[in-house]
């Protein structure tokens, strides 16, 4: 498995790991955690200046040489929606986006009808859209009906941990998806990661899990161990499973 | 004339430029866009056009975010 590539949008990526930058306590473990993690592209979000130094952050990444991937974070409705990602590539020069639009604080879950809508707009004005989406196969396939670049169903609600709670919806989005399928939100530790990889998705992002674990940068590296396992346990073609036992050695012949 | 600069009102005097008034947020301009009435003023704009009383500007950068 010398030159195993995720392709998004035709860029070739050598990390199916994305890190997300929040709710880490300073850019100096930032920078350690993206070293650890390997991945090639990282989140921020886009947020209303309030000091000097809005520089900092982004010296950080781009010293650690990852691509940056603004979100939409905190949007409710489509239009905001697409003023923040028209926003980020104005600022940060890139327009790829990851393309969040949420119903309420309390769940994060994916509005599918503003989704939709913010989607199809912003392939339209020439963005290269990765939505965050939910576990729902048939609005999988229309968010790449409409020319999303990739799609990045949920485990769980963000932030919360669960893993991947519906595993069967995942595989059958991926089954269906010409575009890759990145495994968004829930993750809470590196079995998930590898439980997503080894249910086919391309790629996986993770944020809090590693941001808020105890050893941001162990984590990171876990993550990253565990989506190559993942993804070579995918490749390898596991066993099937069987109800009773069946004997690795040979018969016995005394 | 007082605008909206980032959700606060800001009294500014009549013929100041959008550069101005980011330049009041943040000396530093890298990472940065603006938004003048919810459409995008791009950075070679900002010093020839003039803001109006009324005006609601967002000036927004990267932030640490999932």
């Amino acid at each position: 498995m010398s030159r195993d590539l995720l392709t998004i949008a035709g860029r070739d990526l050598p990390s199916r790991l994305l890190v997300g930058t929040g709710g880490l306590p300073s850019l100096d473990i930032l920078e350690r955690v993206l070293k650890a993690s390997g991945t090639a592209l990282t989140t921020v979000a886009m947020r209303r200046v309030t000091t000097d130094g809005p520089g900092s952050l982004l010296d950080t990444i781009r010293s650690a040489g990852v691509e940056i991937l603004p979100n939409t974070a905190g949007c409710r409705t489509a239009g905001e929606a697409v003023l923040t990602a028209r926003l980020a590539r104005e600022a940060l020069g890139t327009d790829w986006v990851k393309l969040e639009v949420v119903y309420d604080d309390h769940t994060l879950l994916p509005d599918p009808v503003e989704l939709l809508d913010a989607a199809r707009q912003l392939v339209d004005d020439g963005f290269v859209v990765l939505p965050y989406t939910n576990d729902d196969p048939v609005l999988a396939r229309r968010l790449e009906a409409v020319g999303c670049a990739a799609v990045m169903p949920l485990g769980s609600p963000i932030g919360s941990g669960l893993g991947v709670r519906n595993p069967h919806n995942i595989a059958m989005i991926v089954e269906a998806a010409n575009v890759p399928v990145v495994l968004d939100a829930g993750i809470g530790t590196a079995s998930d990661a590898a439980l997503a990889m080894e249910l086919g998705c391309d790629a996986v992002l993770v944020a809090s899990s590693v941001t808020r674990a105890a050893d941001p940068e162990l984590m990171a590296t876990a993550m990253r161990q565990a989506v190559e396992a993942g993804r070579a346990a995918h490749l390898a073609g596991r066993i099937p499973r069987r109800w009773h036992a069946q004997a690795s050695s040979p018969p016995l012949d005394l | 004339m007082t605008i909206q600069l980032n959700g606060s009102p800001c009294h500014l005097a009549s013929g100041t430029t959008i550069a101005d008034a980011v330049a009041r947020l943040t000396a530093n301009t890298d990472g940065i866009a603006v938004a003048r009435n919810g459409e995008i003023v791009r950075r070679h704009d900002w010093s020839s056009i003039a803001l109006n009383d009324g005006d609601t500007l967002e000036v927004v950068t990267a932030r640490q975010g999932g």
